[in-house]
């Protein structure tokens, strides 16, 4: 089985200011997508580094060292068209991804124009039509509608109806559901899963919310100050976590069970006081500060990557 | 296309309504109203009152039907204020027209420019429009009217402004560009296979146009302010009435000193009005165009 | 402190719009009965836009320009009961405000003034209720300080020096300054990440355990409302739809909406298919007739499209504002 995705010690660096401070956003990630419909779940928490992640996939950014090979082909090397065919993106805020000054549809009357190439106007439509209502929706109903008309969870419909037009390889989702209220947003889950199985298309599905991670996707990878720390089997790394910080989210997550409350609540979090900017720019282990199991070595030298049970993880605590 | 224009154009239309529930754009529309009207009656002005000692000198004002050129009386060199002001109101808003025109629609294509390049293109004009924003604008256009004494007319006044008029049109653009083009929905333009030609044109311009006209008119006030800066120096045309000239000559023969206040209040309150009227104006279009200001109106 | 079953708070037909315009009104909370026991912890819980946060500022008695409320709030203190909503603004902020009823708000991170070391903050609280010296006041908030686990120098800091969570944590401690009765939590971990939304919890429970408060915790995340309230709210576009004991509420809810709640989370070590709610919730400028959840119900029947359904009360303080419970 071949690899669509690879991304090979990936690195981007932000500065703040002109002369100001570096630091690592993304630091030598390395990952792998097999080519087979799979859904990839990105997660850590706010400051992690996973939207740059998505942006470098998607080329927003260009990564300052490493690089990202799509089907072997370094992305930067393939033709406009031929990527955005490929790979698609869906954000996170519905409002902002799409032009309150334009019609949602106009976006999908164009993808289809520029991408697919259909030039006449009715068969923009009819094609258009076809997908639109995959997603639930009635042309008629939509095409004249403005931004503003649409609530949150329709116009996050429309913007996946938009990436599924190209028929894509990979849909590339930041947080789509975030903004969402709770009752909706599993919908707009299942609707991936839906989509990964029927239409095969591959997702790499960015997100903080572990319970949706592992509700639908097959791998995960979990990110923290802007390395991945433990990536593998989603139900592996969630059900048998090894890192210790991977340990702490799964722990800290309320669980919707009231039955489980006091077993959560024996549980203390230590509250540390730690600075963000500090914990970008250490040397070894990012985590070294709250880690309750931090050793000297985990200060000076970043641990490599360890295979344990077809996982990953990025700890001194299981080198041999 | 026509299709197309009629939209645009009701479009405007709304906009315009929307703006006029505004007691701040109505007051400032009314006050730009009278303003160019008065500007347009200057075109009645008989050509005598161009001349020296052609009317009585230092004449207070008087209402004579039978004499209207004297309503707001005359002044040391026997020529008419009515004519004067009017005339000095039709000549400042051109300045001030042309150097909008002029000024900021550099800054639009600069700022525009600027936002969408990257890289050593991007440093240069950054360069370019801080080093003109910082710049003290008033001594350099001294230093630029004295040297360019002999050619200036109320034409070539506004180049000479422009210079300086760009810098700051530019740097607003340049912000809302670069807000903009970070945005997601200009990622989502360009994966719907939208050319960055086309991203420019119907994603970005449209949130720079607004901006635009405000800047437009707050170069308008710029203008008129700085010519009548410039022509309290002396510096400006003083051989053509305008706002700025009028004071000149009001202050050289005195007039405050002399008691002529007829002469001096005139252009003072004419200034003063533009500017309310224009401030109103754009404050307004600024209020409407920022979703967080009109969202604490109601 | 008293603890056990004695009401603290009650609100009584409580109407709460938003004026839009002479002609247009968002009518954010609809006839909301309540009561609050002192020492319990109670869920506000609803999706975006249900009113909740409404229903929270009013009855906190603090009333927006244009909010326009009807109802009675009661609350009661050491020398009887008021009417939050009738008594005047300067008696609320000098007497009632943080020393009996305090206030958590949304984004509390960014509340602080960035113009005052987060000390001050402290101080000016102490002298206005408590009337302390200044000297008295200082040492009195350092101790406090301390006793959170907080270094002291954290009074010096300017807020912007100290991190978000700190800073939330800060608001937190400031409003449990006075020991107040009544602590309403207006989405406390809203923009935080999951370990220090824990932290700021389980602070937020023991101080609640400890001065034996009311913890009123509003907040669109059932598995919040899971781990920490002992009753919860269910509210739907403005109405109070549901109240029930939390952990007998997990287990069978009765309203559909409350249901679909539920069943819509989906949680760790469980891949078994949830579903959403399909549409939206209405506009509530002009609710629709009968139950306002009737376009979405899967039960939705005759009499709910034509009529508001009563409330049906249940044993352990349970109630359902549905038509599926009545008997006829």
């Amino acid at each position: 089985m071949g690899e669509m995705l690879r991304l090979e010690n990936v690195t981007k660096i932000f500065r703040y200011g002109f002369l100001g401070f570096k630091f690592r956003a993304v630091d030598d990630v390395s990952l792998s997508l097999e080519d087979k419909p799979s859904i990839f779940t990105i997660a850590g928490e706010s400051g992690s580094g996973k939207t740059t992640l998505a942006r470098l996939i998607l080329r927003v950014f260009r990564p300052d060292f490493g690089r990202i090979l799509f089907n072997g082909r370094n992305i930067y090397e393939i033709g406009d068209r031929t990527f955005y065919r490929n790979i698609q993106p869906i954000f996170q805020d519905p409002y902002a991804s799409f032009n309150p000054m334009q019609k949602p549809i106009r976006y999908l009357r164009e993808t289809v124009k520029n991408i697919v190439g259909i030039e006449d106007e009715r068969e923009i439509d009819e094609y258009i039509a076809k997908t639109l209502s995959y997603v639930g929706f009635d042309i008629s109903v939509v095409a004249d509608k403005h931004q503003h008309e649409f609530s949150g969870g329709e116009l996050q419909r429309m913007a996946i109806a938009r990436a599924l037009l190209t028929k894509p390889k990979l849909i590339v989702a930041d947080e789509p559901v975030s903004m969402l209220d709770a009752s909706f947003r599993i919908n707009i889950v299942n609707l991936f899963k839906k989509i990964k199985e029927e239409m095969g298309v591959s997702f790499i599905y960015i997100t903080h919310d572990l319970a949706t991670a592992y509700y639908i996707s097959d791998y995960i990878a979990i990110m923290y100050r802007g390395s991945v720390i433990e990536s593998g089997r989603s139900e592996k790394v969630l059900s048998e976590p090894l890192h210790p910080y991977t340990k702490t989210l799964i722990e800290s997550l309320p669980i919707p069970d009231p039955k489980q409350k006091k077993l959560w609540m024996q549980k203390k979090m230590a509250f540390t006081a730690s600075i963000e900017e500090a914990e970008f720019i250490l040397k070894g282990c990012r985590y070294v500060y709250r880690c309750p199991y931090a050793f000297d070595k985990c200060k000076t030298v970043m641990p490599p990557y360890i295979t344990i049970n077809e996982s990953n993880v990025r700890c001194w605590l299981y080198y041999k | 296309m026509s299709l197309n224009i009629r939209a645009k154009l009701s479009k405007i239309s709304t906009v315009f309504y929307t703006l006029l529930r505004y007691t701040r754009f109505r007051i400032g529309l009314a006050i730009l109203i009278v303003m160019v009207l008065l500007a347009l009656a200057s075109l009645t002005s008989p050509p005598v009152y161009r001349r020296w000692y052609a009317y009585p000198k230092d004449r207070p004002p008087q209402f004579n039907l039978a004499a209207m050129d004297l309503l707001l009386g005359t002044t040391s060199n026997g020529r008419p204020v009515t004519y004067i002001t009017i005339n000095a109101l039709a000549n400042s808003l051109i300045i001030g027209l042309v150097t909008a025109l002029i000024g900021s629609h550099i800054g639009l294509l600069v700022g525009l420019l600027s936002g969408i390049s990257r890289g050593y293109k991007e440093s240069v004009t950054v360069l370019l429009i801080d080093s003109f924003v910082c710049m003290p604008g008033l001594p350099l256009l001294i230093v630029l009217a004295m040297a360019l004494k002999n050619i200036m007319t109320i034409h070539t006044l506004p180049l000479i402004l422009s210079v300086i008029a760009w810098a700051w049109p530019a740097r607003n653009v340049r912000s809302i560009t670069l807000s903009v083009m970070g945005r997601e929905m200009i990622y989502l333009a360009r994966f719907s296979g939208i050319k960055f030609t086309g991203i420019i044109v119907h994603e970005v311009l449209p949130y720079v146009l607004g901006w635009h006209l405000t800047n437009f008119i707050n170069t308008i006030i710029w203008a008129i302010g700085m010519e009548t800066a410039l022509a309290i120096f002396g510096l400006s045309i003083l051989s053509e009435d305008t706002l700025g000239t009028m004071i000149y000559w009001a202050l050289n023969y005195n007039a405050l000193f002399r008691g002529l206040w007829w002469w001096m209040l005139p252009p003072i309150v004419i200034i003063i009005s533009i500017f309310i009227g224009l401030y109103f104006i754009s404050s307004s279009i600024a209020f409407y165009l920022n979703p967080r200001l009109r969202g604490h109106s109601q | 402190m008293s603890i056990g079953n004695t009401s603290i708070l009650r609100a009584v037909d409580i109407y709460g719009e938003y004026v839009v315009s002479p002609l247009l009104s968002v009518k954010a909370v609809t006839n909301v009965i309540l009561h609050m026991n002192s020492g319990e912890i109670v869920g506000i819980a609803g999706e975006s836009g249900c009113g909740k946060s409404t229903l929270v500022k009013i009855l906190y008695g603090y009333i927006e320009p244009s909010l326009r409320v009807r109802g009675r709030v009661l609350l009661n203190i050491d020398d009887g009961t008021i009417d939050l909503l009738s008594v005047d603004e300067e008696y609320k902020r000098g007497r009632i405000w943080w020393r009996y009823i305090s206030y958590i708000p949304q984004n509390s991170m960014n509340i602080l003034n960035p113009y005052m070391r987060v000390g001050d903050h402290f101080t000016e609280l102490l002298k206005k209720h408590l009337n302390l010296e200044k000297d008295e006041a200082i040492r009195v908030a350092g101790e406090y300080v301390e006793d959170l686990g907080l270094r002291k120098d954290v009074l010096k800091a300017f807020p912007h020096q100290l991190s978000g969570g700190m800073r939330q944590r800060i608001v937190v401690a400031l409003s449990l300054l006075l020991k107040p009765r009544v602590i309403f939590a207006d989405e406390p971990t809203t923009a935080v990440d999951v370990v220090l939304q824990k932290v700021l919890l389980q602070y937020l429970l023991d101080k609640q355990k400890e001065y034996g408060s009311t913890l009123i915790i509003v907040t669109h995340d059932m598995s919040i409302h899971a781990m920490a309230t002992e009753r919860i709210i269910v509210m739907y576009a403005g109405h109070v739809v549901e109240e029930a004991p939390t952990e007998l509420f997990y287990e069978d809810p009765k309203h559909p909406y409350s249901r679909a709640l539920i069943n819509s989370l989906p949680r760790l070590g469980d891949k078994g298919i949830r579903q959403g709610l399909a549409g939206q919730p209405p506009s509530l400028i002009n609710p629709p007739p009968g139950c306002r959840f009737h376009p979405r119900c899967p039960y939705s029947m005759d009499i709910c499209r034509r009529e508001e359904p009563p409330i049906n009360k249940y044993e352990n303080g349970w109630r359902v504002k549905c038509w599926l419970y009545v008997k006829r």
